[in-house]
């Protein structure tokens, strides 16, 4: 009996990886890393143009679709269901272009910077990949159970924390540039 | 990340506070990061010995020999414990994971899910390669009972 257990647990290992942080976490180590000193001034950016590109996309694009989908006032339950049934359908599609910028900016990145003479850098982005499952994972709630406010919170926390990381994590890649 | 504290830990509250601290920790080593091993595995490590650093380990496993001897696994019961891939579900897995005592869940969390072999289980946990071994067969006997208990009627 143990092996189709220990089969099953293999073949589904993701889909058992059922808890999911608060986005206070999130937030928690923000706030603690923001404290700490800044690194070094003067260094080269290289990858200036994605932070900024991705920063205005994800602060513009989720502060857009958070409003979107929680209403300010309660009005009429039909309203409010109107209301959110539209945020929703704006919600994935905007949603998806959203991804879809990130891949490609994250792909340009991974052209232009990354290869053998860089190994940390290759190790970065590849973490940043192992973050991708998380995100297809929300798409698929999505899909399944619909659009909420719940689930435009988690994929909102989700795409900061992966803008976070790769903004860490390039402070650390453009030292191995320099 | 936060799957593994709260597989080891038991205790959501108690797994945020781990992967916070993990994290501000990944961040403020990430210079001392070697390549030896994967950016994931090193992530891990650091995550799993926060985890630990908030257990007793002490306390892990203060159960008695004669208690471990009495579970080791019995084959001649498998036929009672019938289950098929049909009865399982994620879902139901996960719970009978987090619902192991402590020590064993700690160990199967460890081998089972987050790859690391006995040996490496001994030297993390400071206990003896025997210890790990026996605890995760008591796992797996556990689970055994719990999944057939949660199999749908």
């Amino acid at each position: 009996m143990w092996k189709i257990i220990a089969s099953y647990i293999d073949d589904h290992r993701e889909e058992i990886d059922l808890d999911e942080p608060g986005g206070q976490v999130w937030r928690a180590i923000e706030q603690k890393l923001d404290a700490r000193p800044e690194l070094k001034k003067g260094k080269k950016r290289y990858f200036a143009y994605y932070r900024a590109a991705a920063a205005i996309v994800l602060s513009v694009g989720l502060g857009y679709l958070l409003s979107r989908a929680i209403p300010e006032n309660d009005g009429s339950k039909l309203v409010a269901a109107m209301d959110q049934q539209e945020a929703c359908a704006d919600f994935e599609k905007k949603q998806a272009r959203m991804e879809s910028t990130f891949l490609r900016s994250e792909e340009l990145v991974k052209n232009a910077k990354t290869g053998a003479q860089y190994p940390q850098s290759s190790q970065f982005l590849s973490a940043m990949d192992s973050l991708r499952p998380a995100y297809l994972k929300l798409t698929a709630k999505i899909k399944k159970d619909g659009c909420s406010e719940e689930i435009v919170k988690q994929v909102n926390d989700h795409q900061r924390t992966r803008l976070n990381w790769m903004t860490r994590f390039s402070d650390h890649i453009e030292e191995e540039h320099q | 990340m936060f799957n593994i504290c709260t597989r080891m830990l038991g205790d959501r509250a108690a797994a945020e506070d781990a992967l916070q601290e993990a994290f501000v920790s990944v961040f403020t080593k990430l210079h001392t990061f070697q390549g030896r091993a994967s950016l994931g595995a090193w992530m891990k490590r650091i995550v799993v010995n926060k985890c630990l650093s908030l257990l007793n380990r002490r306390t892990l496993f203060t159960e008695s020999l004669d208690e471990q001897l009495h579970e080791v696994e019995d084959e001649s019961s498998e036929r009672d414990w019938a289950i098929t891939e049909a009865d399982l579900s994620s879902e139901r897995i996960h719970q009978a994971i987090k619902s192991l005592p402590e020590g064993c869940r700690v160990i199967f969390t460890l081998y089972q899910l987050e790859g690391y072999d006995h040996q490496e289980i001994s030297e993390i946990l400071g206990v003896s390669v025997s210890t790990s071994k026996s605890q995760f067969h008591r796992a797996k006997k556990l689970l055994k009972e719990k999944l057939f208990d949660l199999k749908p009627n």
